[in-house]
């Protein structure tokens, strides 16, 4: 079984029951199983900010950490480690030699997905496909539309 | 055991019919699949929470779009 790392904009999209991304998550998931980052973790309490109700806040804060506690049970949390931090400024110095800018946390969770052969799945077509361009070794993505 | 009866295109009905083991009806056949789709959403943690804001779908979509600012405001340096 291979592993399939998941962008925060598609956790978002499939939590929130978004249209089509449960389907097209559907498609892949039978060979394929979830991993996140600790970036996507950031991002989503991040995201916890803007519920109001501070008594809905407080559960889904606890469904998040039911999620994320999850995934770390499962063997699924990855971070940049030593090696990927050498790829990450590898494919810095790329990006920037063909005059490409993309968010450091973008450049994050490819490199970290490239290090472990796993396949990203994201709705951000447009800033992988500027590390898809320069990566060696390649990045594979899936894009959620 | 009560029945109901279900209408099939023939389509479904040979797709069905590829997963029928010898011995099995196809209520039972119908019973072991969605089982089997049951035990495979309950494995995917994904999907154990998929659905699960969304009441609050609205919020969550103007939080996606703060996130995504969020990254773009933190770009790599151009050379």
């Amino acid at each position: 079984m291979m592993t399939v790392l998941i962008d925060t904009n598609v956790i978002i999209g499939i939590l929130r029951d978004a249209q089509g991304y449960k389907q097209q998550y559907d498609e892949i998931r039978d060979r394929n199983q979830a991993g996140i980052t600790t970036y996507i973790v950031a991002e989503l309490h991040e995201g916890l900010q803007v519920i109001t109700n501070p008594q809905r806040r407080m559960m889904q804060e606890k469904v998040i950490e039911m999620m994320v506690e999850d995934f770390v049970r499962a063997g699924a949390m990855y971070s940049l480690s030593v090696p990927g931090a050498r790829l990450f400024a590898r494919f810095k110095a790329a990006l920037q030699d063909c005059g490409k800018t993309i968010p450091i946390i973008d450049l994050l969770i490819g490199t970290i997905a490239i290090e472990h052969s796993f396949t990203l799945v994201t709705s951000d077509r447009g800033h992988f496909e500027a590390l898809e361009q320069v990566a060696t070794p390649e990045l594979a993505v899936v894009y959620f539309e | 055991m009560k029945q109901k009866t279900i209408s099939l295109n023939t389509k479904a009905y040979t797709t069905l019919r590829r997963f029928k083991q010898a011995k099995e009806s196809f209520s039972d056949l119908v019973i072991r699949l969605c089982n089997e789709q049951d035990r495979s959403n309950s494995e995917d943690i994904l999907l154990r929470y998929a659905g699960i804001f969304k009441d609050s779908a609205g919020e969550w979509a103007r939080a996606q779009e703060q996130i995504e600012k969020s990254r773009n405001a933190h770009m790599i340096d151009e050379e």
